[in-house]
């Protein structure tokens, strides 16, 4: 009887002791030990462009979880992100768009995202969801919350004609020295492509680049100045340095409501961008950053960057909380429209890229 | 010191002309800052002419932004404690180059130059690249110690063009006289680098008060105000409030300056005849 | 009584390596440890980040290639138009205000010559565009005095913008060296000659820009070899003929993630950046100004 009791005693030690380690174990991460979500609490790190921690997107996601340590660090372009990243900066969530996301998961700086702890998942537009750039080899590494489209912006006033192509903008001698273009070799070579004709503008071979950039080079004396952002472009167009352009839906949206005359085509195609939240892969604390990933893709944020930049949602929930007139200016009451997008991505022989449009500048 | 204008004769025409020049000088450097401030008035999102309406919202949604007061309060912080730093590196670094004789002495000299020929760019990610490798967590301790780096060569640069052109008599003099070295550096030396000093501790302080680049790379989750004004103009619509700001914050360093200025000068008229740059002490 | 080239007082020998101890260990750890990252990274082959093997790529890859041989050449032009133009404005300016002003004004104008550093170059550039643009005020003046037909579209969007923004942005430490150092010179020089009937061309030539030597030299070091990183003003007022080799650097670091590319250009560029500094010793003749044992 003794020795039975004795190895009971010893039996309920242990297993106190293995619940006492499997409750002790986890400093930063706060997973149970069978991987099911925990309680959000620690701290989580978010890294992402300025507008994501405006008071009206931050101070709600605060509100939800007062006890979750939130720090946040902006930055004012993609590039210098992935760069600060890959450099040794680590953050849990960053705020990440189609265009790099091959290049940071190649660099190994981002982890799948399990699908199903994400709530907006399934009420995402297929046509954001779908883009190349969200997944890749079967996985996600990206959860879209907004996005827009591009095409050609000019001024009716300036060019009663109206312009319907990209070729347009390079051979029409009424525009010489009035046009703009996007300072990235991403879109200016994929809507010069689609200019002379490719339609899938990211499948180019060696000899169609070199091409473009000959064509490009060629028509170089069109263009006046190379902007970066909405406001380079809204200052182009403003002040008569450009009657047309290459430029995204919310410039259009941005001036008409500033009054100025704008038209805006798709022209040849329509480049989409989409920017959504991935994960870090040195994250640790998981249900945090899950946390703060489903929150962005809500939508409260997404509302507020509709109304404020007239940026298309990714999720079709935000469409009810919408002025009716936004979701039509939007072009969200009809969804299929995002279809016929293709999202700037990046394309294996993007080096190649680079080297055309640095000729191209050069020249 | 007498004014040496006044002995070598200026003819009209010369006078005028220096006139004009220093008009063209004012216009180059402050025109832009001009027509910036004009825009901050103005009731539209784009700085382009013509002009609008008078408006002085964007200065109101300005000092109402926690981001931008956040960001100012970091950033002179910063900038506060990098430039007294900055300048005593600066200093012993141009008396160890301009001043002394050893073996060493143009490998230092090459060295403290070095900071300014490399592009910032290389030196951010290089920081960053060293922070992490020693795994120092990034935040005002690193940007810290990145901008001094970079700042106190400029110091130096300018503390050695005064430094080598000192004229060694009242030196020498002070030293028959029996003064200690202590003595001869407080009022020989400081004296005569006092405007130059002075410059620097600005120039210190606007590198990095201004600088985005090695802040934005070697910073960890602090916001300054030149990260905020990068990342924010982002969307055209926060131009002018950031044009608001920045023009505020220019009129408080004019004022400053203009107080300093106008300071300098009383004491000046108190101890009448005195050059007011033979205050500076 | 010509004056002395400025010699060290007699001291111990351990005075100078004193002075130099501090800011040498700041720089060895913070700025050498760095640098030898990078130039190891250099050394690596750099395709998107990922380090690969010891190689000389890198180097290959820029000295061959054409295109940046174009680039550098615009480059070096433009740098060198910018830095004559400021010298041009700095040498008189700094005289004016080292020897010409009464002190009041020299301290304003000091002032306020350091002050205008502040500038955020992004915003500024707009300001640059509403005086050079087409519809800005130069070609408002221009046309309404009826000097022009049309607006000069190559005030803006073009070399000469960027020589123009980059001279406004960097005449500042241009001129504060080569004040520094004209202050330190006695006027007496100057008005000696004057009575010894020299002209003004001469006193320029034979005393005054000797004088102001150790200046331009610094001069040089603060603002044309950073002027070769340059790119911002390239990329905001430059329109397509705005592409330098500091953009190139920026590209290869940013966009390609190419550390390897990026930092061989720049340790090339710091190769450069050293002739030029060793050119402008031998022209400021700084040796003889130095202490001698």
């Amino acid at each position: 009887m003794r020795a039975v009791r004795r190895t009971a005693v010893l039996a309920s030690l242990a297993v106190f002791a293995l619940i006492a380690a499997a409750c002790g174990s986890s400093s930063s991460s706060t997973t149970a030990a069978d991987g099911s979500p925990g309680p959000v609490q620690g701290q989580v790190t978010l890294f992402g462009y300025e507008d994501n921690f405006v008071p009206e997107v931050i101070e709600p996601f605060l509100a939800m979880y007062p006890d979750l340590d939130v720090q946040t660090a902006v930055f004012s372009s993609n590039d210098e992100a992935v760069t600060k990243i890959q450099n040794g900066f680590h953050a849990d969530v960053i705020n990440v768009c189609t265009e790099e996301t091959g290049r940071m998961i190649d660099m190994g700086l981002l982890q799948p995202i399990d699908t199903s702890r994400i709530e907006g998942w399934e009420t995402l537009f297929p046509a954001l969801k779908d883009q190349p750039g969200v997944t890749y080899d079967g996985q996600v590494y990206m959860i879209p919350n907004v996005g827009g489209t591009s095409g050609v912006i000019y001024n009716p006033d300036e060019v009663p004609q109206g312009i319907d192509s990209y070729r347009d903008l390079f051979e029409d001698p009424a525009l010489a020295g009035k046009v703009t273009l996007e300072d990235s070799a991403a879109s200016v070579i994929a809507i010069t492509a689609m200019a002379l004709g490719h339609e899938d503008p990211f499948a180019l071979t060696e000899e169609d680049i070199a091409a473009i950039r000959d064509y490009l080079i060629a028509h170089k004396s069109q263009i006046r100045a190379l902007f970066k952002g909405d406001a380079d472009f809204l200052n182009l167009y403003r002040s008569g340095e450009i009657v047309a352009g290459f430029g995204y839906h919310d410039y259009r949206a941005a001036m008409e409501r500033e009054g100025y005359p704008v038209e805006f085509v798709p022209a040849e195609g329509s480049l989409a961008w989409i920017c959504g939240v991935g994960l870090s892969s040195a994250t640790e604390n998981l249900d945090a950053a899950y946390a703060a990933m489903n929150y962005y893709v809500s939508p409260t944020p997404q509302k507020f960057y509709a109304e404020s930049y007239t940026y298309v949602v990714s999720d079709q929930r935000t469409i009810e909380e919408l002025d009716p007139e936004l979701v039509a200016e939007l072009g969200l009451d009809d969804p299929t429209s995002l279809d016929a997008a293709i999202a700037l991505q990046l394309p294996d022989n993007y080096d190649q890229w680079l080297a055309a449009y640095r000729d191209f500048k050069a020249a | 010191m007498r004014d040496p204008g006044a002995t070598i004769a200026s003819s009209l025409p010369a006078r005028i002309a220096r006139v004009v020049f220093l008009v063209f000088v004012l216009l180059l450097l402050y025109g832009p800052l001009a027509i910036l401030a004009l825009f901050s008035f103005n009731d539209a999102i784009v700085i382009a002419l013509p002009f609008e309406t008078f408006t002085l919202e964007w200065y109101r949604e300005a000092l109402q932004n926690t981001l931008v007061r956040e960001s100012l309060k970091n950033s002179i912080v910063l900038a506060t404690v990098v430039m007294p730093i900055s300048v005593l590196l600066g200093t012993l670094a141009a008396f160890a180059v301009t001043r002394f004789a050893y073996r060493m002495r143009s490998g230092v000299a090459v060295l403290v130059g070095g900071p300014l020929v490399v592009p910032w760019l290389l030196i951010s990610v290089g920081l960053l690249l060293f922070f992490s490798r020693i795994e120092m967590p990034l935040g005002f301790l690193t940007i810290g110690l990145s901008h001094v780096v970079v700042a106190f060569p400029l110091v130096a640069a300018i503390i050695s063009a005064r430094l080598l052109r000192f004229d060694p008599r009242q030196e020498e003099a002070a030293r028959d006289l029996g003064a200690t070295n202590t003595e001869v550096l407080r009022y020989v030396i400081l004296p005569h680098l006092a405007p130059a000093l002075a410059a620097s501790a600005v120039l210190a302080f606007s590198y990095s008060f201004n600088n985005f680049v090695i802040t934005f790379f070697t910073g960890g989750f602090e916001l300054t105000f030149p990260t905020w004004v990068f990342s924010t103009l982002r969307h055209a619509q926060n131009v002018p409030i950031v044009n608001a700001i920045s023009t505020l914050v220019s009129a408080v360093q004019l004022g400053v300056i203009l107080l300093v200025w106008w300071l300098w000068n009383r004491r000046a008229r108190r101890h009448a005849g005195v050059d007011p740059m033979e205050m500076l002490w | 009584m010509v004056a002395r080239a400025a010699s060290a007082p007699r001291r111990r020998s351990l005075a100078g390596p004193f002075y130099a101890s501090v800011p040498t260990a700041v720089l060895i750890l913070l700025f050498i440890g760095p640098m030898l990252i990078l130039l190891y990274y250099s050394f690596q082959e750099s395709l998107f980040g990922q380090a690969k093997g010891w190689t000389l790529d890198n180097y290959a890859t820029i000295l061959t290639d054409k295109t940046y041989a174009k680039v550098m050449f615009t480059t070096v032009l433009i740098c060198t138009t910018s830095m004559l133009l400021m010298l041009a404005i700095a040498i008189p300016l700094a005289y004016l205000l080292a020897m010409r002003l009464s002190p009041k004004i020299e301290l304003l104008f000091l002032l306020l010559l350091v002050l205008s550093e502040e500038l955020n170059p992004l915003i500024r550039v707009y300001a640059w565009r509403t005086i050079l643009g087409r519809e800005g005020v130069i070609n408002f003046v221009l046309t309404r005095l009826g000097i022009v037909d049309q607006p000069l579209d190559i005030l803006l969007f073009s070399s000469l913008a960027v020589v123009i923004v980059l001279s406004g942005t960097y005449v500042t430490y241009t001129t504060i060296p080569i004040y520094a150092a004209l202050k330190a010179v006695d006027p007496v020089l100057l008005e000696a000659a004057d009575d010894l009937g020299a002209t003004f061309a001469t006193r320029f030539r034979k005393i005054l820009l000797p004088l102001a030597a150790p200046g331009i030299f610094v001069a040089i070091i603060l603002v044309y070899i950073p002027l070769y990183s340059e790119f911002a003003a390239p990329a905001l007022v430059g329109g397509t003929s705005g592409y330098m080799i500091g953009n190139a650097i920026q590209e290869q670091i940013l966009e390609a993630g190419n550390r390897g590319v990026g930092a061989a250009m720049s340790f090339m560029l710091l190769i450069l950046s050293c002739a030029i500094a060793a050119f402008g010793y031998r022209l400021g003749r700084i040796k003889r100004l130095q202490a001698t044992a």
